[in-house]
């Protein structure tokens, strides 16, 4: 067995994929001094590949506001929510405040899309929110389990009966029309966080991300192996 | 022989497992308030992030914290807080309780990176015990771990937070 052959194959094969790590590597260690943390992406192929389109395909919608969710963030009325949302679940607009609900609780928003709090338990009488809706000027929300609660404000909530899941228009996520103006961005660094772990290249990207390393791994162990075997030590 | 094994190499690589970024509730918000509190459990004050607040929060956090609002318990000179803060890329959900503007308390509710989770444990979390802001830092030092160098560094900056805004409420 050659080791300075097999050191040569696996340097080959890994060199491109390397210095790809490295850069990318380089790029998010630096993203502070770069910018890179501040700036938002507009390429339609990325918006796309994120779910985030110029032209939204599906969203929720309620008192006239939208909201376009995806895996990367949240979009509401063509402002890139900050910090993102994610999981969301659909929202409802009541006491002039956007209760929109995530795998974490509740987001309370201003009108405008800044946080105002995280309603979780105790204050949020459910663990997890199945779906929320509006019923009259109140939000409810039904738990995992079924039960239903409604509150004003979100600071107060009660049970109510079963039957007012008839009663209550739920957020359901529909196909909206075109929204002039209406334009998603995507952070530079959640781009290059990505691209670095392989997430951007689909399901199997972080997999090849894992062979990348395990070939610098054994590049490693043949450059120590053809070390050991040179002459010249 | 060479090709089959680098192969078989490429196979074993390709096993490798891939990561879960669930979120892991370890103690939920509702339950750390009542073992907190107990039978006594207040209801919840609200702390509206003013200037004050903000600038406070900033020379903690590096950032405004990005909420309008706060809420927190308060009984019989203790307060309860909920946290989060980005450790890497995702934040943690954290609790802490202070007493006589001391930590009493520090607990981690929710936990979503995939790795660094060892800030959960106790004999992490018991350096927080008695903990207190000398110079707007904390006063113990708090040892890293290996491998969770961000969630630490989070852990300690929501503790400096939580003593801050039990001082200034």
């Amino acid at each position: 067995m050659n080791p300075r052959r097999w050191h040569r194959r696996i340097g080959l094969a890994a060199a491109l994929f390397l210095a790809w790590l490295a850069l990318t590597g380089i790029a998010i260690h630096h993203a502070a001094s770069l910018g890179l943390d501040a700036m938002s992406l507009r390429s339609p192929w990325l918006l796309k590949h994120y779910g985030l389109y110029e032209h939204p395909a599906a969203g929720f919608e309620s008192a006239g506001h939208r909201l376009i969710a995806s895996e990367a963030g949240a979009v509401l009325d063509g402002r890139t929510l900050e910090p993102p949302l994610i999981g969301v679940r659909g929202f409802a607009v009541a006491a002039g405040m956007l209760f929109v609900a995530t795998g974490d609780g509740i987001e309370l928003l201003t009108i405008a899309g800044e946080r105002i709090e995280t309603l979780r338990p105790p204050v949020l009488p459910v663990s997890s929110v199945s779906r929320i809706g509006i019923a009259g000027d109140e939000v409810v929300v039904e738990g995992q389990d079924g039960r239903i609660f409604a509150s004003v404000d979100g600071d107060n909530w009660a049970a109510v009966p079963d039957d007012a899941a008839t009663r209550a228009q739920w957020s359901q996520p529909q196909t909206l029309p075109r929204y002039e103006g209406e334009a998603a961005t995507i952070s530079a660094s959640q781009v290059l966080l990505d691209a670095h772990s392989g997430r951007l290249f689909g399901r199997l990207g972080p997999y090849f991300v894992d062979i990348v390393g395990g070939l610098a791994i054994l590049l490693a162990l043949t450059g120590v192996w053809v070390w050991w075997r040179s002459p010249r030590r | 022989m060479r090709r089959r094994a680098f192969n078989a190499l490429l196979m074993a690589l390709f096993a490798a497992p891939l990561r879960s970024f669930a979120d892991e509730v370890i103690l939920s918000p509702e339950d750390f308030v009542s073992e907190t509190f107990g039978a006594d459990t207040p209801s919840s004050n609200l702390r509206w992030l003013d200037d004050q607040a903000q600038v406070a929060l900033t020379a903690v956090f590096g950032h405004r914290y990005p909420q309008a609002r706060l809420r927190y318990w308060r009984h019989d000179g203790r307060t309860a807080w909920i946290l989060d803060e980005i450790g890497k890329e995702y934040p943690i959900t954290a609790g802490f309780v202070v007493r006589n503007q001391l930590i009493e308390q520090a607990r981690v509710l929710i936990y979503r990176e995939s790795r660094g989770d060892q800030i959960r444990f106790p004999v992490f979390l018991k350096q927080f015990a008695g903990a207190q802001l000398e110079n707007e830092r904390l006063s113990r030092k708090i040892d890293g771990i290996s491998g969770a160098t961000l969630s630490v560094r989070a852990m300690e900056r929501m503790a400096r937070a939580a003593l801050t805004l039990d001082r200034i409420t």
